[in-house]
């Protein structure tokens, strides 16, 4: 992800029930492995992804960002939020029903 | 009567200003949206926009306009591949494709249900310079 960037990744549920996301990792030359990172639950809106839940955070092994909606399509999104000084790689694990 | 009439219409109107949130329970009309994708495409790329049905029905893709990037014309003819679809992953996943050329008859229309859907368009190797579209999408 380039700097001042964002990335979105689409996703749907079968069923009413939790929504996990975990920002296990960020990495790159000149990135702290702590860096927040703004991470978002949303849903697919025009270019972006229009936030339901979010939180700026940096990667760990509990889920960041839950919520409990009904099927449907959703979106896991990360943004720099002004932090990042170099591209970065990301790993997000998205757990749903 | 032209009293009476100006009179039943004042108190109608004085009914409907005093609960504007109450639905006509007759009134089945479908509210149409419509959203505009407009953004740039370059050789061999393809870009994609969602957008959330609210009332199944069918929705109408046109592709109006393509024009070479940043300028105003020439308009272009040329075919692009355009498609309706569910967002997944990175992209979006087509389950109706067009090939079509610039017009305003929408070259796509399909029955939608209430969900969100995405419109993609992607160069089928027919440019040669990065070009500026439009796409109407009007949906229920």
């Amino acid at each position: 992800m380039a700097v001042g960037g964002f990335r979105f990744f689409s996703f749907s549920t079968a069923q009413y029930g939790t929504i996990n996301l975990t920002l296990n990792s960020v990495s790159g030359t000149d990135v702290p492995a702590d860096v927040q990172m703004g991470l978002t639950l949303g849903r697919p809106d025009g270019t972006n992804c229009a936030t339901l839940t979010n939180m700026n955070t940096q990667a760990g092994t509990t889920p960041q960002v839950s919520g409990i909606y009904e099927a449907g399509v959703f979106c896991a999104k990360i943004a720099d939020v002004g932090n990042l000084t170099a591209p970065a790689q990301f790993d997000i694990t998205i757990a749903h029903p | 009567m032209r009293s009476f009439l100006a009179v039943l219409a004042l108190g109608l109107t004085a009914v409907s200003c005093s609960n504007p949130a109450a639905p006509d329970p007759a009134d089945n009309t479908v509210v149409f949206e419509t959203q505009t994708f407009r953004d740039t495409l370059a050789p061999g790329e393809q870009k994609f926009f969602s957008f959330s049905v609210d009332v199944a029905g069918n929705t109408d893709l046109t592709l109006l306009s393509l024009v070479p990037a940043a300028k105003a014309l020439p308009a272009l003819t040329t075919s692009m591949a355009m498609s309706i679809g569910t967002p997944v992953g990175l992209g979006c996943r087509p389950l109706n494709r067009v090939v079509a050329q610039p017009g305003l008859v929408p070259q796509l229309t399909v029955p939608t249900t209430t969900t969100i859907y995405c419109v993609n368009i992607e160069d089928i190797g027919n440019l040669t310079e990065s070009v500026d579209f439009v796409i109407r999408i009007l949906h229920p």
